[in-house]
């Protein structure tokens, strides 16, 4: 405990994207995503290094508290013993306002200029040691990403190289989010950044001019069309058809299977209770692993992959400008791109990103889009695995429902929901070539995230269903579904069991109808159904709590009603227009 | 002119922001005015990107609109084009 009091306390300070995160891993070990878009880190990561403890603050403009990241980092900040303050060496007129601001803590600070490999590249000249005089603190030139830096770095923390911000003469009040105090920050940090920093005129770098060519819509459009095919065929075929079938049917199906109840059938007879529960059809050593380990591991690994491809690469931002004008049609704006496709890998985590939209309406908007029409990225792996089986024909017409029912739903939110949306105000980061051990990195613990996150609900899950099984509850409960299942969707009773794992957790749900279709229990107009109902079906127990943290309970009690009725309602219509 | 009829390749400088929240966040990018910026792409009823100091900025249609700013100059590309 006494140890614990003596150690002091750093604060890692910057802008969005100017490489905190790197500087934050470098030192401590702990990894913190790094992404290449704005507001990853929207909770507070900390990891120890030396004597210090250091805390990862959310990027942010400035300290001002007009949005949920600034308020985190400023309170976070204030509770620091030190500061060390990131910037980017190609942006110095524009993160030198947040190191103005910060002076105004009065706490002992360390300045580190990050991305000095870039700047170079650009042809920016700094005159690093002028800066440092005329703020009168310790300035470090970083390339974190490539670790260059670091150790000098590491040095000047160790010998605790941190000074009182004394060279500058503020006024007052500059974190009061007056007109006027910002303006006269402005001067200032545009005067110390014309003295320090000099930009020679040059022709415009390769990822540059990429960037600005994907801004042109008629390149745009048909580049991340193209795009979402190669996704498509990268995880709808080639994993979920060539992967799967090795993982699932061969190594989980046949050789794990049939050991595992060799050797649990040795000890345990396996038509006793127990003996379904560990080993039956929806047994705890059986199901679980195989529909785990099997099924989902493999697809989560390949979206992952291509999500953080896609994050890293500073793809994302240009996504969210080329489609701002179709969701402004909604109420959002091309921001709300980042959690709607953050949600096609998993709603929970999608949801708490509706963070960085602008007013609490787009938030709601947003969520209650999440929720009800965009399945999560097990559903997804499923959808685009049978989309492979399903005929062209029935495919669509379950993507135009889907579709049609996201746009109505938006539209009627718009035009119902009182207040307006705030308008797209967005910085872009850099085009770069994504650097492959952070994407590999991202892509394990998102993936380890998923196994802890889905293992006890896949236990609890298949508990609960072999115990209704066993007991018979299971036979009551399809009955009593049957009006629904086979009536109003032209399901098999089978379904009911969908339903019951689908609430439970939703990938449950996937990978119990992706098992459904490969034991050909339903036809393809059956499956156009049950596909439907299950993307629109309610959210996931996890979602759910996150739903009613964020939202409060009458919203969140609304959408999951709503996402409900959504789902049979569709469903029924459709199989009534299928004539099942 | 308003920012939203500013056209791909132009230079231009701010001559003033509308009121509220957006003022605040737009000065501390330096968006401010008299700032200069280059207009690199717009999007028929959509957003306006431009350069500003080195970093790109999205700016929504419906704030364009409410956004001013005066015209400088056109960009040597677009002068050859011209010819």
């Amino acid at each position: 405990m006494t140890e614990q009091k003596r150690r002091l306390k750093l604060g890692l300070a910057g802008n969005p994207n100017v490489g905190k995160s790197v500087i934050f891993q470098a030192l401590t070990g702990v990894y913190a995503e790094v992404s290449n878009y704005p507001g990853t880190t929207v909770d507070l990561t900390s990891g120890h290094f030396a004597s210090w403890d250091i805390i990862d603050t959310p990027g942010v403009f400035s300290l001002s508290g007009s949005n949920d990241e600034e308020r985190v980092a400023r309170d976070a900040l204030f509770d620091c013993d030190c500061i060390l303050n990131v910037l980017d060496a190609t942006h110095l007129e524009r993160d030198l306002f947040l190191t103005l601001q910060l002076f105004e803590l009065k706490k002992p600070m360390l300045l580190a200029v990050n991305l000095m490999d870039q700047a170079e590249k650009d042809h920016i000249l700094l005159d690093l040691s002028g800066l440092s005089c005329a703020l009168d603190l310790e300035i470090i030139p970083l390339a974190a990403a490539k670790g260059t830096g670091i150790e000098r770095l590491k040095t000047a923390l160790r010998a605790s190289a941190f000074r009182l911000p004394t060279g500058i003469e503020l006024p007052n009040s500059v974190w009061e989010e007056s007109e006027r105090s910002y303006l006269r920050l402005r001067e200032e940090t545009d005067r110390l950044s014309s003295c320090f920093s000099e930009k020679h005129n040059r022709s415009m770098g390769f990822s540059e001019r990429l960037g600005n060519i994907l801004l042109n819509p008629i390149v745009g459009i048909p580049f991340f069309s193209a795009l979402l095919c190669l996704i498509f065929l990268f995880i709808g075929k080639f994993l979920s058809q060539t992967v799967v079938a090795f993982t699932e049917d061969y190594l989980m199906g046949e050789c794990y299977y049939h050991f595992i109840f060799n050797l649990v059938s040795s000890i345990l007879d396996p038509d006793t209770f127990l003996g379904n529960l560990l080993i039956g059809e929806y047994g705890l050593l059986t199901m679980v692993p195989i529909y785990l380990f099997g099924l989902l591991l493999p697809l989560l690994i390949g979206f992952y992959l291509t999500l953080a491809l896609l994050e890293d690469s500073g793809l994302l931002p240009r996504i969210a400008v080329l489609t701002d004008s179709l969701f402004t049609k909604f109420g959002l704006n091309g921001k709300a791109v980042i959690p709607l496709l953050l949600g096609f890998g998993c709603v929970t985590m999608a949801l708490i990103t509706t963070r960085i939209l602008g007013t609490k309406r787009e938030r709601l908007i947003a969520s209650a889009l999440l929720c009800i029409a965009v399945p999560c990225s097990a559903q997804f792996s499923v959808i685009m695995a049978i989309a492979g089986i399903l005929p062209a024909p029935y495919f669509f017409l379950y993507g135009a429902a889907i579709l049609s029912l996201f746009f109505l739903l938006g539209h009627a939110l718009d035009r119902f929901l009182p207040g307006i949306s705030s308008d797209l105000f967005l910085t872009l980061p850099p085009l770069r070539l994504p650097s492959l051990k952070n994407v590999l990195q991202k892509t394990a613990v998102k993936s380890s995230h998923f196994l802890e996150d889905a293992g006890p609900m896949f236990l609890i899950g298949s508990l609960l269903i072999s115990t209704l099984f066993y007991t018979g509850g299971f036979v009551t409960l399809r009955q009593f579904l049957l009006p629904l299942t086979e009536g109003l969707l032209g399901l098999p009773g089978e379904t009911a069991t969908l339903f019951l794992m689908s609430i439970i957790k939703r990938d449950l749900g996937a990978a119990y109808l992706h098992s459904m279709v490969s034991q050909g229990l339903l036809s393809f107009p059956q499956m156009t159904v049950a596909l439907t109902v299950m993307t629109l079906f309610v959210p996931c127990f996890a979602s759910l709590a996150i739903l009613f943290k964020e939202r409060g309970a009458a919203a969140a009690s609304a959408i999951w009603l709503a996402s409900l009725a959504a789902a049979f309602c569709a469903g029924g219509l459709m199989a009534l227009l299928l004539g099942i | 002119m308003r920012l939203s009829d500013v056209k791909k390749g132009w230079f231009f400088s701010i001559r003033s922001l509308p009121p509220g929240k957006i003022r605040i966040q737009a000065i501390r990018l330096g968006f401010s005015p008299g700032a200069k910026a280059l207009c690199l792409s717009r999007f028929k009823k959509g957003p306006v990107v431009f350069l500003l100091a080195g970093q790109e900025i999205a700016c929504g249609r419906k704030l364009a609109e409410k956004i001013m700013v005066i015209r400088l100059s056109e960009t040597v590309q677009n002068r050859e084009e011209k010819r």
